[in-house]
Order: structure tokens, then C-alpha cells, then sequence
């Protein structure tokens, strides 16, 4: 499929965007949190990724090499932001959530099993979620984004973010640490 | 960055925790490959903290995954098969051309010289696909056109493509780069034509496409007085492009709500209006009346009183227009507008058509209305727009104004504010606000590709 696509053929390309675009979707909207721009820029990837195309030589599986390609297009996203600032995201801003409401989930999810899992998923408000992801290092984002949304395997993340697998292992712990101590629910 | 404090506990931190990374990654890999959740919470007893991170990775990977909207989908996909067919067909025109120049030499050689170096190959591309590739295959391509070309202005011009696709690539995406000299009549007007389409419909930020738009209608002006300085007519396809742009910039600069987009837009309209006037001095009368018919539909208090008439020609016409060439997806959706301007260019050739109309229409036949205008975007042999006639209905003729407007697709964002679909005015619609009037103006144009009694 990837050699047809590569040959021009816009349907085996519709086939391999199908395939992916929730993948890269669901990796960038988690970093940058905007789903306008998440949209632009997954369709940026999707262009690259066919004019890189050329480039791709297989080796059994595509969707690190995808991925890789999004992250790419999320930290020149950031650059171009940096360099033209026009919306800044200050942790400070970012730290200032309700403590106390992130306590309560805290002792919910402490509960056992499946359901409380659902709870959390629940009570895991969005806001809350996202105040604690942006204390998070770009790098754990990254790992937390490709293992939890869009579903790479350990060797794979490695791949899409040029690690070893040992490393990668490392900042997934790491980040879920972090994301876990900023969410407060470690305080329980 | 994105107010990521490095600080935050990374991975620089030395791996004290012995084989808990190990662990984690191991559990939730089971649960990921579908083992029972509480089995692999049970299985972390011995450490609380890693159940809870686990948990917290469960909630995590039930949060996290998103997907995209489906429209939005629908419209990437439709518009990256266009993108992924064009680019393919752009290739294998650069190789034709390719081909035919080179094999000139190819026969030269035995004829004129003995020792003659045989004509390099393209060389193989094998490296990673980044940037830095693209950039090294544009240098090696140039290089290849210095040994086997024997023409300098293609190999100018097959490096322009070049830098053009890399801009579209990089979204640097400056008009600039696609130089004014490449006009009608040359062999990479279309490619640059189509390249100019599939980035007017890749961009969905309305206040962006207007800006592009506004970039556009500079370089058509270029262009037409590039043809008039190499001597030629000037080419109806690109008044119309112009027209169409100008008009497109103000539709989107209205639609992304951007007063200062906004008056740019007009600013630009009565501009052109003016250069359009400047280059038609000097000319024979038959070019020169073109121009200046186009300048009249442009300036700011001379709108064809008749055209409001078209219900849909206003928002969603250039949009669409634009998408429909950029995709060539001969949908009913992107089908629709095109055909519908083609049946009000000749439906009423001479009845409606006010000065513009008119002029154009004729232009249109008497101009060079290089028959390379027609692809923009369109993969050859894919008949533009190609209707089926039921998708068509010739509800719209001008004596009908209120005809329902059919399916008026709406190409724009959804990053853009979503236009009120009450836009596609009746003509009867009395609150029509000044900027539905405005778009009204917008004359009726032959169509882009001359393809009339299409369906009936």
C-alpha cells in the first residue's frame, strides 16, 4: 500500500490516511491543545508524509515513522509560536488548578478495578488534565501522547522519538509520575 | 516551548527506581494487549505507587485518544488524494519533459563526438525523507539538468517547480517563489497554476486564504503584464484567475470576520482595477477592451446590477470553485459550483453578461485562453469538474434567483467561524447585508475551463 501511495496512487494514500489520522490527530491535539490547529496540522503531516514518501523505506512498521513526522510538526509548531509569541502559556498560569477537586478524584480512583478506572476517565476533567500535562517536560508529553493516544508500542515510540527503548521505558514512567504528582493524586 | 518546565523530573533523572520503568512498561503493555486490568493491578501489589500510576495510564489512554471530526476528514482525505494524484502527475510531467529534452543529446553525441560522456540518470533516492532530502533533490535534479538539458529555460523552470513545491511543502508557501514569468503558454504555468489551487484548498483559516488570495491576485497581475511586455495577449484565463481571486479574498476576509483583511481586499480590488486600466493602454483594442472590461467589474461602484441575480455566486462560489479545481474531485460537491458558473456563461452569453461578463466571454474565445489555464489542478485526462449533469439542475438560471441553492458546498474550515448557511442568498432574501450585496456584485464569468453544453 505505502508503495502504491508513494507511486502516485491517491487512494491507496486515502487508505493509509485512514489508517492514521486519528493516530497523528490524537498525538497533536494533546500537544497543542487546540483543535483548529491540531486539524491543520495533522493535515500537514499527511503532506509530508506523502511527499516523504519517496524516502520511506519499510521496515515493518509505518506508523513511527508517521508519528515522527507529526512530533516534528508539533515542535516547529512551537518554534514558529516562540519565535512569534502570540500566545503564551505560562506553567504559572497553568498551576493554578483546585487542588482540592483534584484530591477528591485522587481518592475515587483509589479505588479497585475496572469501574473506578471509568470513574477516573471521568473525573479526569479535561481542564485539570491539561493544567497538568503543561507541567510536564516536551519529552514526556511526547512519550505520554504516542504510548497513551495514539497507542505505540514501547518499540515504536522509541523509533518515532530516535531512543532506546530503555529510555523510553524510563520517561513513561517518569512522565506518569509527573503527570500523576501535578494532577495531585499522589496526595491521597 | 509549550511552558514545559525541564524541571518537571525527566529523564535525566538516574534510574534509581531499579526495574520499576521495566515493570510499568511490562503491565501496561499486558493491559494494552487486552489482560484483565484488575488481574495486572493485582499483579503490582507489592507496589502501590505503580498500580496507581497504572491507573492513571488507564484514565490516560481513555482520555487521550481523540478523533477527528468526520467532515474535516472527509475533507483531508478528499483533498490529499488530489494532492498525492497531482503530485504524481506533476512527476511524470517533469520526466516527460524530461525525456523529450534529453533525448536530443542522447542522439547527438554519436554524430559529433566520440568521447562523450553517456547522460547521467536520475539519481536514486533512497535517504530518509526529510527536508534536507527534498532540498539535495532539487540541487541533484538541477545538476542532472546541466548535463542532459540542452535548454537553460527548462532547467530554470524545472528548478522553480522545484523551490515551488518545496514552498508549498514547507508552507512557506510565498507566490513570490512561483515567478511572474512563468505565464500562460509555458510548460509549468499549470503545474504552477495547480500548485497556487491545492494550496488555496489545504488552507483552511479563512483570514489565511484571504491573505493568499490577495498574494495570488498580485501575481496574476504580473503576469498579464509579463505577456504584454513578451508582445502577447493578454490572457483571459488570468483576468478571470484575478477576478476570481480578488473576489475570493474578500469572501474569506468577510468570513474570518477580519475588517482589516477585509478592507485590504477591497483596496486590492480598486488596484487592480487600476492596473488593469494602465495595462490596457497601449494595446490593440480587442485585449485592451478585455482589461478594461475586467477593471469595471472591479471598481468599487460599478458592480453588474444584473449579477445578483446568480444566488450562488456569492461566499461559497470562490471557495468552492477554488476547491473543486485544487481537488478536480468531480463530486457532486465540488462538481456543483463549477457547472453552475459554466451553465451562466453560456446560458446567457450576451443576455445577462453586462460589460465584464460580456467582454470575458468573448475574451474566452477570442483571447489565448491558453488551454493550459484549464487543468489548475486537474489531473489530465480527469475532465475538469467533470458534472454529471444530474448533479446540475438548471434550477439557477438568472430568471429563477431564488432558486434552492443546491448543495453550495462549503469548503472553508472549520477553523474559520462556520458561515451562516443562509448566506446563499434568494434574491428575495430582503436582509441582505451589505456584505451579501457586495458579494453579489461579483459578475458572472465564463467558466475557467471552456467545456459548455455540459449535460444538456
Amino acid at each position: 500500500m505505502v508503495e502504491q501511495a508513494r507511486a502516485g496512487d491517491g487512494r491507496a494514500f486515502g487508505v493509509l490516511y485512514e489508517r492514521y489520522v486519528d493516530r497523528v490527530y490524537s498525538f497533536v491535539l494533546f500537544r497543542v491543545r487546540d483543535e483548529a490547529l491540531a486539524e491543520d496540522l495533522t493535515q500537514d503531516v499527511f503532506i509530508q508524509v506523502m511527499r516523504g514518501l519517496d524516502g520511506y523505506t519499510w521496515h515493518g512498521t509505518f506508523a513511527p515513522w508517521v508519528l515522527r513526522i507529526a512530533r516534528n510538526a508539533v515542535i516547529d509548531h512551537w518554534r514558529r509560536v516562540a519565535r512569534r509569541p502570540e500566545r503564551p502559556i505560562s506553567a504559572v498560569e497553568v498551576e493554578t488548578g483546585d487542588d482540592a477537586e483534584d484530591n477528591r478524584i485522587g481518592r475515587i480512583v483509589d479505588e479497585e478495578g475496572e469501574v473506578a478506572i471509568l470513574q477516573a476517565e471521568a473525573m479526569l476533567d479535561r481542564a485539570a488534565f491539561q493544567r497538568a500535562s503543561a507541567q510536564l517536560t516536551d519529552l514526556q508529553r511526547d512519550v505520554l501522547a504516542l504510548r497513551f493516544a495514539s497507542g505505540l508500542s514501547i518499540r515504536e515510540t522509541a523509533e518515532a522519538m530516535d531512543k532506546s527503548d530503555g529510555a523510553i521505558k524510563n520517561l513513561q514512567h517518569h512522565a506518569v509520575r509527573a503527570l500523576r504528582r501535578a494532577l495531585g493524586w499522589d496526595a491521597s | 516551548m509549550a511552558g514545559g518546565s525541564p524541571a518537571a523530573g525527566g529523564q535525566g533523572q538516574p534510574p534509581d527506581e531499579g526495574s520499576r520503568p521495566e515493570r510499568f512498561a511490562r503491565a501496561w503493555d499486558e493491559v494494552a494487549d487486552g489482560a484483565s486490568f484488575a488481574d495486572v493491578v493485582a499483579s503490582l501489589a507489592d507496589d502501590a505507587e505503580l498500580a496507581a500510576l497504572l491507573r492513571l495510564a488507564a484514565a490516560a489512554s481513555l482520555r487521550l485518544p481523540a478523533a477527528i471530526a468526520t467532515p474535516t476528514r472527509d475533507r483531508q482525505r478528499a483533498a490529499l488524494i488530489a494532492l498525492c494524484q497531482q503530485e504524481g502527475d506533476v512527476a511524470g510531467a517533469v520526466s516527460d519533459v524530461a525525456s523529450r529534452a534529453v533525448s536530443p543529446r542522447a542522439v547527438s553525441p554519436r554524430a559529433v563526438s566520440p568521447r562523450t560522456v553517456p547522460p547521467r540518470t536520475v539519481p536514486h533516492r533512497t535517504v530518509p525523507p526529510r527536508r534536507a532530502d527534498r532540498e539535495r533533490q532539487g540541487v541533484a535534479l538541477g545538476r542532472w539538468r546541466i548535463g542532459g538539458w540542452p535548454s537553460a529555460t527548462l532547467r530554470v523552470a524545472a528548478l522553480r517547480l522545484v523551490a515551488a513545491v518545496l514552498a508549498v511543502t514547507l508552507g512557506l508557501g510565498s507566490a513570490v517563489v512561483a515567478s511572474a514569468n512563468d505565464v500562460p503558454g509555458d510548460a509549468l504555468y499549470p503545474v504552477k497554476r495547480a500548485a497556487e489551487s491545492a494550496r488555496v484548498a489545504l488552507t483552511f483559516d479563512a483570514g489565511r486564504r484571504a491573505a493568499y488570495h490577495l498574494e495570488l491576485a498580485t501575481l496574476r497581475i504580473s503576469e498579464l503584464r509579463a505577456l504584454i511586455n513578451r508582445g502577447r495577449n493578454p490572457s483571459a484565463g488570468v483576468v478571470e484567475a484575478l477576478i476570481d481571486q480578488l473576489w475570493a479574498a474578500e469572501a474569506d476576509a468577510t468570513a474570518a470576520a477580519d475588517g482589516l483583511l477585509l478592507r485590504q481586499a477591497r483596496d486590492a480590488r480598486a488596484a487592480a482595477a487600476i492596473d488593469l486600466r494602465d495595462l490596457a493602454d497601449g494595446l490593440p483594442p480587442g485585449p485592451a477592451s478585455v482589461l478594461v472590461a475586467a477593471a469595471g467589474g472591479l471598481s468599487p461602484h460599478a458592480p453588474p446590477p444584473e449579477t445578483p441575480a446568480r444566488p450562488k455566486s456569492s461566499e461559497p462560489s470562490p471557495n468552492a470553485a477554488h476547491a473543486a479545481a485544487a481537488t478536480a474531485s468531480p463530486s457532486a460537491t465540488a462538481g456543483a459550483p463549477g457547472s453552475d458558473r459554466a451553465r451562466s456563461a453560456d446560458d446567457h452569453p450576451a443576455g445577462v453578461a453586462t460589460g465584464t461578463a460580456a467582454a470575458l466571454a468573448t475574451a474566452a474565445a477570442v483571447v489565448n485562453t491558453a488551454p493550459t489555464v484549464t487543468p489548475l489542478g486537474t489531473p489530465p485526462g480527469t475532465p475538469p469538474g467533470a458534472p454529471d449533469p444530474g448533479d446540475a439542475p438548471p434550477a439557477e438560471h438568472p430568471s429563477q434567483p431564488g432558486a434552492p441553492a443546491t448543495t453550495a458546498p462549503q469548503p472553508a474550515s472549520t477553523s474559520a467561524p462556520a458561515e451562516p448557511p443562509a448566506d446563499a442568498p434568494t434574491a428575495d432574501n430582503p436582509i441582505r447585508d451589505a456584505r451579501a450585496t457586495d458579494l453579489a456584485k461579483r459578475p458572472p464569468k465564463p467558466t475557467r475551463t471552456p467545456k459548455p453544453n455540459k449535460g444538456r
